[in-house]
């Protein structure tokens, strides 16, 4: 997954990133103004937008009503310091959603970040299932059969972001957008690798092939054997 | 008061009248009885010049006593001993008099050496008599107290009628003012426009007081809104101070870091913290400064201007040393001012380090320093970054912070320019700002000074 946070705040911005690819395991930008945000919003794709509110330039009110206005249904989470209910509730129609108070909690933050992205792909529960497949996104483990399977970082990105969108073809370019940050060189042969290493670790001593590869188009994780 | 007093006047004045009436009424009475008497009283048709009594003719009411004597002394009619002692006194003149016998009260009268009209030839009178008559006055002694006790009944009932009549009208009066004084009750300082009670009843005197009243609530009402603003504002900054040293900490909390990534994280905390601590005391300074501008200031004195200036360059020494810009000022004015040292001193050092970050490195701030009669002008000028035309109406305002500048990560707040102006209007000075975008700004501050002996009347003449 790939997370987009916008915020001015210099060392808490930082902080939020690392707390983010640490424990969700999942690639962050940094934009420290409205209107970089909002073009990294707009020109790449995202999983979710965190989004503070107080911004130099461009508020993040104004980003978020822009990102609405251009179509984007990215999910986003508000940072916010006022205590107002009426401007809460205002940001909540205006297309956000969910909001948290400075000072939070940095595990609510990376809990309500998953949440947003569970929902928006049209999950309920916490945990991916395909077949005899199992992916706990809490606590990033995954099951083939009952037993449990060791994932690189990277694999289990991909795994993810494959069973999130499980039954959807996939293509490259979509993967590199959702698993890489800006820093990051995208080389596309590095998803092939990623591919292949997780048909190995999770189709290679079982019967059902779950991951398949659709010529041209991408990938996509299905039962097959399922009518 | 004035009322009772007045009632208390009628009603005594009414029943001194009452007596005196019915006491004259009394006497009228007892003087005509009196003459009926005594036109009984003739010459003794047996003995000239001798006088008798008809008391076949005389219809003397009952209960009245009566004595007539002769210029002898010798009794003629009726019985002196009614009169007892008093009997030669009263010889000699004619009075009225009350005295009371056997409980009951009589008035009597004595009419002395009158003329006796009967007598044979109808000459000039000779023969005189005195008559002494007494007549009972129960009557008119009753009547005496029922008529006064009707006055001061009466009396009375005015008073209490008057007095009822007057707090009515006195209520009626004061409706406005009691209305008004609810209304006033009612003001919540974050309330609803206070209006006044529309119309004070035609009330015109009450028409500056609720002017002056409207006047006050609107003053409360705008001090209560800038602290509002104050504090959310201050509410701001902290939390997202406090929200950054917390995310610092949980992250150190969340994986198992190295002994170095836990000094890093601790000290990137203790970093955060002492943000907060100088945010907490920035705003503090500032509140404390903006409500002194109220009180008389405590610690104010007699202060150089140039002594305050030298110390806050030298403050700076170690920032400007570091950004190599210098700091130029040629101390060479005497300009004195009332007020604190201190507040005076954080005045100049905040502009100071405003002008000493902007600047390039290599390049210097002018400091100049006028005395101009009854004000004294300090003009702070350096060659850095300027400031935008769209911030420079703001740059005064509490946590602005221009964009362009981004001091946050240098520790600024936004409140050096609210502190500083804060300052120099309690000291009933102005501040003023101007700046060229990529050329420099000059913030120029002009104080009242007091005027002192300059140094050529000073020096005392050789003789």
């Amino acid at each position: 997954m790939h997370i987009l946070v916008i915020e001015d705040e210099d060392r808490l911005a930082r902080n939020l990133a690392t707390a983010i690819m640490r424990n969700a395991g999942f690639a962050v930008d940094i934009a420290l103004n409205g209107e970089d945000g909002l073009y990294l919003a707009t020109s790449n794709t995202f999983d979710c937008i965190v989004l503070d509110l107080m911004l130099p330039g461009r508020s993040g009110r104004d980003v978020l009503r822009s990102l609405r206005a251009g179509g984007y249904k990215t999910p986003v989470l508000i940072l916010t310091a006022q205590d107002e209910k009426t401007s809460i509730v205002d940001l909540l129609e205006q297309g956000a959603d969910d909001y948290l108070a400075k000072p939070f909690d940095l595990g609510e933050l990376l809990a309500r970040i998953k949440v947003l992205i569970r929902r928006s792909s049209g999950h309920a529960s916490a945990q991916l299932v395909v077949a005899d497949l199992m992916l706990d996104t809490n606590n990033r483990t995954v099951f083939r059969a009952g037993r449990r399977v060791e994932l690189t970082p990277m694999e289990y990105r991909t795994l993810e972001y494959l069973m999130t969108h499980h039954g959807t073809v996939v293509s490259k370019e979509k993967l590199l957008e959702h698993l890489y940050d800006y820093n990051w060189e995208k080389f596309s042969n590095v998803i092939e690798v990623y591919i292949s290493a997780l048909r190995r670790k999770i189709d290679g001593s079982s019967s059902a092939r779950l991951i398949h590869t659709l010529r041209g188009h991408g990938y996509v994780i299905r039962n097959e054997e399922t009518p | 008061m004035a009322q009772l007093l007045a009632v208390s006047c009628a009603v005594g004045v009414s029943v001194a009248y009452i007596h005196r009436s019915l006491w004259s009424n009394a006497d009228a009475l007892l003087q005509s009885r009196m003459v009926k008497l005594l036109a009984l009283v003739g010459e003794d048709d047996d003995n000239p010049r001798k006088l008798e009594f008809d008391a076949d003719q005389a219809n003397v009411p009952t209960g009245d006593l009566f004595y007539v004597e002769d210029d002898q002394g010798h009794g003629v009619a009726g019985s002196s001993a009614w009169l007892g002692p008093i009997l030669d006194h009263l010889r000699t003149s004619g009075e009225t008099w009350t005295w009371k016998r056997d409980g009951r009260a009589f008035r009597a009268a004595s009419m002395w050496n009158a003329a006796i009209l009967d007598q044979e030839d109808n000459r000039i009178p000779q023969l005189h008599a005195t008559l002494f008559y007494a007549m009972p006055v129960d009557g008119t002694e009753t009547q005496i107290e029922r008529a006064s006790r009707v006055a001061v009944l009466a009396g009375l009932l005015s008073v209490l009628f008057s007095a009822l009549l007057t707090w009515w009208a006195v209520g009626r009066g004061m409706q406005p003012l009691t209305d008004f004084a609810r209304y006033a009750d009612q003001i919540e300082v974050d309330g609803a426009e206070f209006n006044g009670p529309g119309d004070v009843g035609g009330n015109t005197e009450l028409v500056p007081l609720a002017r002056a009243l409207a006047a006050l609530e609107d003053r409360v009402r705008q001090a209560f809104q800038r602290e509002r603003r104050f504090l959310s504002d201050a509410a701001h900054e902290l939390k997202t101070a406090v929200a950054i040293e917390k995310s610092t900490l949980q992250l150190l909390e969340q994986e198992r870091p190295s002994k170095d990534a836990y000094r890093r994280g601790i000290s990137q905390a203790i970093e955060d913290t002492n943000r907060i601590e100088r945010l907490v005391h920035d705003m503090l300074l500032l509140s404390s400064l903006e409500h002194s501008r109220q009180e008389t200031p405590a610690t104010s004195s007699l202060v150089r201007v140039g002594d305050s200036l030298v110390s806050a360059i030298e403050q700076l020494a170690p920032i400007a040393q570091i950004r190599s810009v210098s700091c130029v000022f040629d101390d060479n004015c005497n300009a004195r001012i009332r007020g604190s040292e201190s507040d005076l001193t954080l005045l100049w050092t905040n502009l100071l380090e405003n002008a000493v970050r902007h600047s390039e490195p290599g390049t210097e701030v002018q400091i100049e320093l006028e005395d101009m009669e009854s004000v004294c002008r300090v003009r702070i000028i350096d060659k850095g970054s300027g400031i935008s035309c769209v911030d420079l109406p703001h740059v005064f305002e509490r946590f602005y912070r221009s964009d362009a500048s981004r001091s946050r990560s240098t520790g600024g707040f936004g409140l050096g320019l609210s502190i500083a102006k804060a300052i120099v209007e309690n000291l009933d000075g102005t501040i003023h700002l101007s700046s060229v975008p990529g050329a420099g700004t000059t913030v120029e501050v002009t104080l009242p000074s007091l005027v002192i002996a300059t140094q050529k009347s000073q020096a005392s003449p050789q003789t």
